[in-house]
């Protein structure tokens, strides 16, 4: 006798044994299972300490009315800030001379093309310590329970997609929330190689010399039958571990075979999927090389690369990408340093000129794209863009000052910093808050009105409760901001 | 399935041979009494790779490469299948508990593994499936080469024997849903999956 899911299921006590859709967790109050309501987080670890005062809020050394002063300040020469035309936000270009580092990106370039989305808002943190501070920029410094902001938006627009939440990126960013109310389907699911990730999708296919789907199947009835029949099995039933993972098994891993991921995010082109293996590159494989060339060689643009896929066809509707520790090459160039943004304890300038660079670029590449494609692919959802919100989440800022007169410098952890946000679900083209030139410090603005208050101070879980509202997430506490979330 | 009350209690601990049955061999076993425990161990990437190793008499190349290039273990699967990787990733310790993903992880693994293992064995010295005469068709359920395979199986993947209900269970692996016979090699390759899949194998 083989017995079928749903009966193994209740038999094992499984946390699905009342439905077989989804997680099994019946529909949360709050929750939206339509896609035309559905809203999409992407956040970008900027690991290591990326400061906004030399990317997007630089000062530069003509508004620090004292020349000594500037000369020990984080300040950028007149001729290295731009602001491009109709922008509100100032750049920093990049250096001309960054060896042995290549700047690969030109951030005037990312404000023309999406400044009209773009928010910086000043802000400071609340921890010096990487794996504390990197929580804490999507945790919100505890403020929604201890859950993640991809946590709360996998929880509110994914009880109905496969893998709601995705993550790519490392340490703190990776760990999960401390709210243990969350739904277990807005569980971060770790991905730890986005190239390949296609295999994790499949359980048979692309196995060469293993027997038919059909025949596969009699022996995982046949594997059912053997874990509920054996002494083992029924010794332990009711162990959550065992359960769990069986959950997964007999409904997850159903529904994501039957999607064809293995398929729809397969980044392996035709010609790196040996014939015996009997797959074939996800028809979205254009678009993806398009928006990142050097995917297949390139970690982060592997990354926005499944990224958008897994946002494009329903699969996730939060992921995270994050900035690797290791250097990265192109061509023989080197385009990122070691140990991300933190490479800045070595040499400042030039790390978060790099660094900043390839993080706009990879953007640049998702952005567009999301510009571009319909949303599941139907033309009646809009845009994918229509629905988005970009986050540069990062550790904490960096030291403002340097050796007087330094060129290069390096610089030690800071609490005050600034975000980057980019999404038509805000009011964009606008810093909020500012920066003192006298110190190189940011200071706040006014929730209301937007306008810059020297006296107020974000910390992170204003960044996380602005995040919450411009994605339409309710909970106790959550600070507003009516002067920067469109339709509040 | 119905729980029955009060059971008789059975030493019938994962990984221990013999289920503390007493007398004939095909008598139903007697029920276990379920843990109050219940502290499994999530047996992890680099223990599973080696028990399967060493159940399948396979080399870490042999075992399972994604697409014939990618170790799937050390640079696919490592996460999902419990391991975790502090110089690249930054993942310090290993995940509490398995990922939507690990299901399938353990299913290529497990698949992957048990083909090379078949197909070896069919192409020269068998070294795990010694009872089949794995050119030609899958003998009979009843055929003496089919329960010692399935006892094969048993012994190298869980270290125990298996119970008679579970040799007639494997056994109907021999023929497909039709009812025709599978071939030799396919019936091989299931039946090992299944019992390197289950999670027995998985959970300590």
């Amino acid at each position: 006798m083989t017995i079928d899911r749903r009966t193994f299921l209740k038999a094992t006590g499984g946390a699905a044994a009342a439905t077989l859709a989804g997680a099994g967790l019946q529909a949360r109050a709050g929750s939206t299972p339509n896609p035309a309501d559905r809203k999409l987080l992407f956040v970008l670890a900027a690991t290591g300490g990326a400061s906004i005062i030399d990317s997007f809020l630089p000062v530069p050394r003509s508004e620090v009315d004292d020349d000594a002063l500037a000369d020990t300040l984080s300040v950028y020469e007149d001729s290295q800030v731009a602001q491009p035309a109709g922008s509100n936000i100032r750049c920093v270009q990049p250096f001309a001379n960054t060896s042995p580092w290549t700047v690969e990106y030109d951030l005037r370039d990312f404000v023309k093309r999406h400044g009209e989305d773009m928010v910086v808002m000043a802000h400071e943190t609340t921890s010096v310590n990487h794996f504390v501070a990197s929580g804490r920029a999507v945790n919100g410094a505890g403020i929604h329970g201890g859950r993640t902001i991809m946590e709360a938006v996998a929880e509110r627009y994914g009880e109905e997609l496969l893998l709601p939440n995705c993550n790519m990126a490392l340490g703190g960013y990776l760990e999960p929330g401390t709210d243990h109310t969350v739904a277990s389907f807005a569980r971060g699911e770790v991905v730890s190689a986005p190239r390949v990730f296609a295999a994790a999708m499949d359980g048979m296919r692309g196995i060469p010399g293993a027997p038919d789907r059909s025949l596969v199947e009699r022996a995982r009835a046949v594997r059912r039958d053997l874990d509920m029949d054996s002494d083992f099995g029924r010794t332990f039933a009711a162990s959550p571990l065992r359960q769990k993972f069986l959950d997964y098994r007999e409904n997850r891993q159903p529904q994501l075979e039957a999607a064809d991921l293995i398929t729809k995010l397969q980044l392996l082109p035709q010609d790196m999927l040996p014939p015996e293996y009997a797959l074939a590159p996800s028809p979205q494989l254009d678009a993806v090389h398009n928006a990142f060339p050097r995917y297949l060689e390139d970690e982060l643009q592997a990354q926005g690369a499944l990224a958008l896929l897994l946002a494009y066809y329903g699969v996730a509707c939060s992921v995270t990408l994050g900035l690797q520790t290791e250097p990265a090459f192109a061509d023989g160039d080197i385009i990122a340093t070691p140990i991300a943004f933190d490479y800045s304890h070595t040499n400042h300038p030039h790390g978060q000129n790099v660094m900043w660079g390839r993080v706009a670029k990879v953007l640049d590449g998702l952005i567009t794209a999301l510009k571009s494609i319909d949303y599941l692919g139907d033309p009646s959802l809009g845009k994918m863009w229509d629905r988005s919100l970009v986050y540069v989440a990062t550790d904490f800022g960096r030291e403002k000052h340097r050796p007087s007169g330094a060129e290069t410098w390096g610089t030690a952890h800071n609490l005050n910093n600034g975000a980057l946000f980019v999404s038509p679900l805000l009011k964009g083209n606008r810093v909020y808050g500012g920066v003192d030139p006298t110190t190189c410090m940011t200071y706040g603005f006014d929730r209301d009105s937007g306008d810059p208050d020297p006296g107020a101070t974000m910390l992170e879980r204003d960044v996380y409760s602005l995040i919450a509202q411009a994605m339409d997430i309710d909970f106790t506490g959550r600070r507003d901001f009516p002067a920067i979330v469109r339709g509040a | 399935m119905k729980r029955s009350t009060p059971f008789v209690l059975v030493l019938a601990l994962a990984g221990c041979g013999g289920g503390g049955d007493t007398g004939d061999s095909k008598d139903e076993p007697a029920e276990v009494a379920p843990s109050t425990r219940n502290d499994l161990q999530w047996k992890r990437a680099w223990a599973v790779q080696r028990d399967l190793q060493n159940a399948l008499e396979l080399s870490e190349e042999e075992l399972c490469r994604e697409l014939g290039q990618f170790d799937c273990v050390r640079e696919v699967h490592l996460v999902s299948l419990g391991g975790h990787d502090a110089i690249e990733s930054a993942i310090y310790e290993s995940l509490p508990e398995p990922l939507a993903t690990t299901p399938i992880a353990v299913d290529r693994l497990v698949l992957s593994a048990c083909t090379h293992r078949v197909d070896a064995d069919a192409s020269g010295d068998a070294k795990v499936f010694t009872s089949l005469k794995l050119g030609g068709d899958a003998p009979s359920a009843t055929d003496p080469a089919v329960e010692k395979t399935i006892e094969t199986l048993y012994r190298r993947l869980l270290a125990r024997d298996p119970k008679p209900s579970e040799v007639e269970t494997v056994s109907t692996l021999v023929v497909d849903d039709d009812g025709d016979a599978v071939s030799a090699t396919d019936f091989a390759k299931l039946a090992c999956y299944a019992v390197g899949s289950s999670t027995e194998f998985l959970f300590i």
